[in-house]
């Protein structure tokens, strides 16, 4: 299992939202679309907005927390038919584990409420997982010719007389 | 407390929200809460018994709570303050009984899916309820009253001219 940060939440000119997950310890991304609700559900958290209502996921966290249970890790794990799978690992007050599956939207709302870590299976990152292509080194002379070439035929004498 | 039902989910034309009748089992009493869309759709799935492929966030609150063996007695319908109304959900936790805040629509999509009953305070009923929307008229003295501005709007129609006039004709 990779861990990962939550990088960003992305906004579409269509409105449909996408939550980045970088590694942890290496440049690798995987995007995972989600839900209007979730992603704000995750956002506002994230932010330390407090909210005058508690909203879906912080009701969760509350009965996972009356009942004496913790939330140990969410983690994505698996991918099929595009759409990726997570699962949450609670453990109970007896110390017992429970794996419960999950859309990552959700679980990754919770992970933020419970400041758990989140992963992702080795698998499913080699797969999806995208690398940022270099930032392309200094620009060299050749590249801005142009500019040089305009700003060379700019007659800036011409300023303090207007 | 009162126990209540949903009567029906109503949608709006003018705005995304969603209207959430709750109708009490002995009487005739309806209290309207609007919700939010997620929220209304998450209720009407599953008292449609819709299958969604993936557990929405109210299916996965409910299978926390039967993983974890709690057992939710009831969700309460508390309080208005403000125009919001305020929620509980009621469990058997180690020490007796224990509540948890929430908003009504998270408080009724989890109700209908661990399948507890749902309650209005007594005040909150009195308050904020109203009489039910869209009931029938019945046949009886009363529903010709209801119909009089009707009445009289159809006898004040001059139902001689339609013949001699074809310009008020639909096409």
């Amino acid at each position: 299992m990779v861990e990962v940060k939550i990088d960003a939440i992305r906004v579409t000119m269509m409105g449909s939202r996408a939550v980045i997950l970088k590694d942890a310890e290496s440049n690798r991304y995987l995007s995972i679309w989600i839900g209007e609700t979730e992603a704000n559900s995750i956002s506002v958290q994230l932010q330390g907005y407090s909210l005058a209502r508690p909203i879906t996921h912080d009701l969760i966290v509350s009965i996972v927390r009356d009942m004496g249970a913790s939330v140990r890790h969410v983690v994505v794990c698996d991918m099929r038919e595009e759409t990726y799978y997570a699962r949450i690992l609670i453990v109970n007050r007896d110390g017992k584990e429970l794996s419960i599956d999950s859309r990552p939207s959700d679980a990754i709302a919770i992970a933020v409420r419970c400041d758990c870590p989140i992963y992702v299976e080795d698998e499913i990152m080699d797969k999806h997982s995208l690398v940022p292509e270099e930032e392309t080194a200094t620009l060299a002379d050749d590249d801005i010719g142009a500019f040089k070439d305009f700003l060379g035929s700019l007659d800036l004498d011409d300023l303090d007389k207007k | 407390m009162i126990e209540v039902k949903i009567e029906s989910i109503r949608i709006s034309l003018m705005s995304p929200n969603q209207v959430i009748i709750l109708k009490e089992l002995d009487g005739e009493r309806c209290l309207p809460i609007i919700v939010a869309k997620p929220e209304g759709d998450a209720i009407t799935f599953k008292l449609n018994h819709m299958e969604v492929l993936r557990p929405l966030s109210f299916d996965l609150a409910a299978s926390i709570i039967e993983s974890l063996e709690a057992k939710i007695s009831h969700v309460l319908i508390k309080d208005l303050r403000n125009n919001h109304f305020f929620a509980s959900l009621h469990f058997q936790g180690d020490s007796g009984e224990a509540e948890i805040d929430c908003r009504p629509s998270d408080g009724i999509a989890i109700a209908v899916r661990v399948s507890c009953p749902i309650f209005v305070e007594d005040d909150v009923m009195q308050k904020a309820s109203i009489r039910q929307p869209g009931a029938s008229a019945s046949a009886d003295g009363d529903a010709v009253d209801d119909v009089g501005a009707f009445n009289d709007f159809i006898g004040s129609l001059d139902l001689g001219d339609l013949d001699e006039d074809d310009t008020n004709r639909p096409a």
